[in-house]
């Protein structure tokens, strides 16, 4: 396996709770191994500070970098404002088509 | 029909940065199933509210980044000579100060004389209680901290007790570092306060290596050590060094909690040289080593169906 696929569910909202979940849920599938990490985000509907805060710290253990995959005007605010306000620790763009986000991947793989 | 539902969208924006010039951060404003230009613009009003509530009036324009999850409650019990008969445990977070350092000692040796005094003056006249009165406490290590308190009795006792709330940070990993909003301000300068958060950040997003040296640290942000050392100091209550090291522990702790990464590699992986180093700051940080943590290898937590 080259690449981590992170789908969320459907109405998600991320909250404290939720982040820390699909943190440990993550590290526990990768096994110790760290990949370059694509999220299909579109399944969030919202977040809230403590989770955005989380991801874009704890979230970052065993990534080299995230593709966000967003399809909606609305994610793309999200999603904009958790890159330039939460500031996640690992290199982190916003794609709308799953290639692009793959290509961008590409580069962190050792 | 479209148009009275954009109609209420707008009055609800209003309303919301009516709110805000406030200050009152605690709304949100309520979101539809709309994907257009005017719900972009609620929720980036929604974030900016809750960012700004939970950063700015916490630390004073630096942004840490971490919730403010909930107030704890911290209680004194004096006797009528204002002798320090109990408290709950917070206050030794607080103060910095043991238990046997404060219990059966003069509240004088830790509020300034005139607060002292004023608490004198409270109990001496014949003013209702319970009153809220602002005290000068004076922490081991720090600079007077003034903290509303409120002032009352006890039921059948003579005993008299102070009552202060002091915010906290949601940490899981150790007790809780307490702060207070109503520390005074030094002045600061803007340009200080920017300087100290790109430093934060870039030590978040760097927890993996070992830290630079504060000569090196001082040249990457085009600055002199003495400014980058004190301005982090007067932000973050804590040293440059200390907030890397308790951070990348914290991060450790994280990894053996959730990984089964040999211990050996989690040192590595966090910034230490060697493994010996790395196993004493965390038994000095969590009063246990590392190999002494239960590790998790039951496989996933299960996420809420949503």
């Amino acid at each position: 396996m080259v690449f981590f696929f992170f789908e969320y569910k459907p109405d998600t909202i991320i909250d404290l709770k939720v982040a820390q979940c699909v943190v440990t849920d993550r590290i526990h599938f990768q096994n110790e191994r760290s990949y370059p990490v694509l999220c299909d985000i579109r399944g969030i509907v919202a977040t809230k500070k403590s989770g955005r805060d989380y991801l874009a710290q704890s979230g970052s253990i065993l990534t080299k970098a995230v593709g966000l995959i967003v399809h909606e005007k609305v994610l793309l605010t999200i999603s904009t404002f958790y890159l330039q306000i939460s500031k996640p620790s690992v290199p982190t763009q916003i794609f709308t088509e799953e290639d692009d986000a793959l290509a961008y991947l590409k580069g962190f793989i050792i | 029909m479209k148009k009275t539902h954009d109609d209420e969208r707008i009055v609800a924006i209003h309303q919301m940065l009516f709110e805000m010039a406030r200050c009152n951060f605690n709304c949100q404003i309520p979101l539809s199933s709309n994907d257009d230009e005017l719900e972009r613009l609620v929720v980036l009003i929604n974030m900016v509210a809750e960012e700004i509530k939970e950063s700015i009036f916490h630390v004073g324009y630096v942004n840490p980044h971490r919730t403010y999850q909930f107030i704890a409650q911290t209680t004194f019990v004096l006797d009528s000579s204002f002798l320090i008969k109990s408290f709950t445990p917070e206050v030794t977070y607080f103060l910095g100060y043991s238990e046997v350092e404060l219990i059966d000692q003069p509240l004088a040796g830790i509020v300034t004389t005139a607060s002292l005094q004023q608490l004198q003056n409270v109990l001496d006249t014949s003013i209702s209680l319970p009153r809220t009165i602002a005290l000068d406490f004076k922490p081991k290590e720090h600079l007077p901290v003034s903290v509303s308190c409120s002032i009352g009795k006890l039921v059948n006792s003579s005993e008299i007790i102070l009552n202060l709330v002091t915010p906290a940070r949601q940490d899981s990993y150790s007790p809780l570092a307490y702060e207070n909003i109503n520390e005074k301000h030094n002045k600061t300068r803007k340009a200080d306060a920017l300087l100290t958060q790109k430093l934060y950040d870039y030590i978040l997003a760097h927890l993996e290596d070992p830290l630079p040296s504060l000569k090196v640290l001082a040249s990457k942000f085009g600055t002199n050590d003495r400014k980058l050392k004190d301005g982090f100091r007067q932000f973050f209550k804590t040293s440059i060094y200390q907030f890397y090291n308790d951070e990348r522990l914290k991060r450790a702790y994280f990894m053996i909690e959730h990984t089964t990464i040999p211990l050996k590699n989690i040192s590595v992986m966090n910034g230490f040289n060697n493994y010996s180093n790395f196993s004493k700051s965390f038994k000095k940080r969590f009063g246990f080593s590392p190999y002494e943590m239960k590790r998790n290898e039951t496989g996933f937590t299960s996420l809420p169906e949503g």
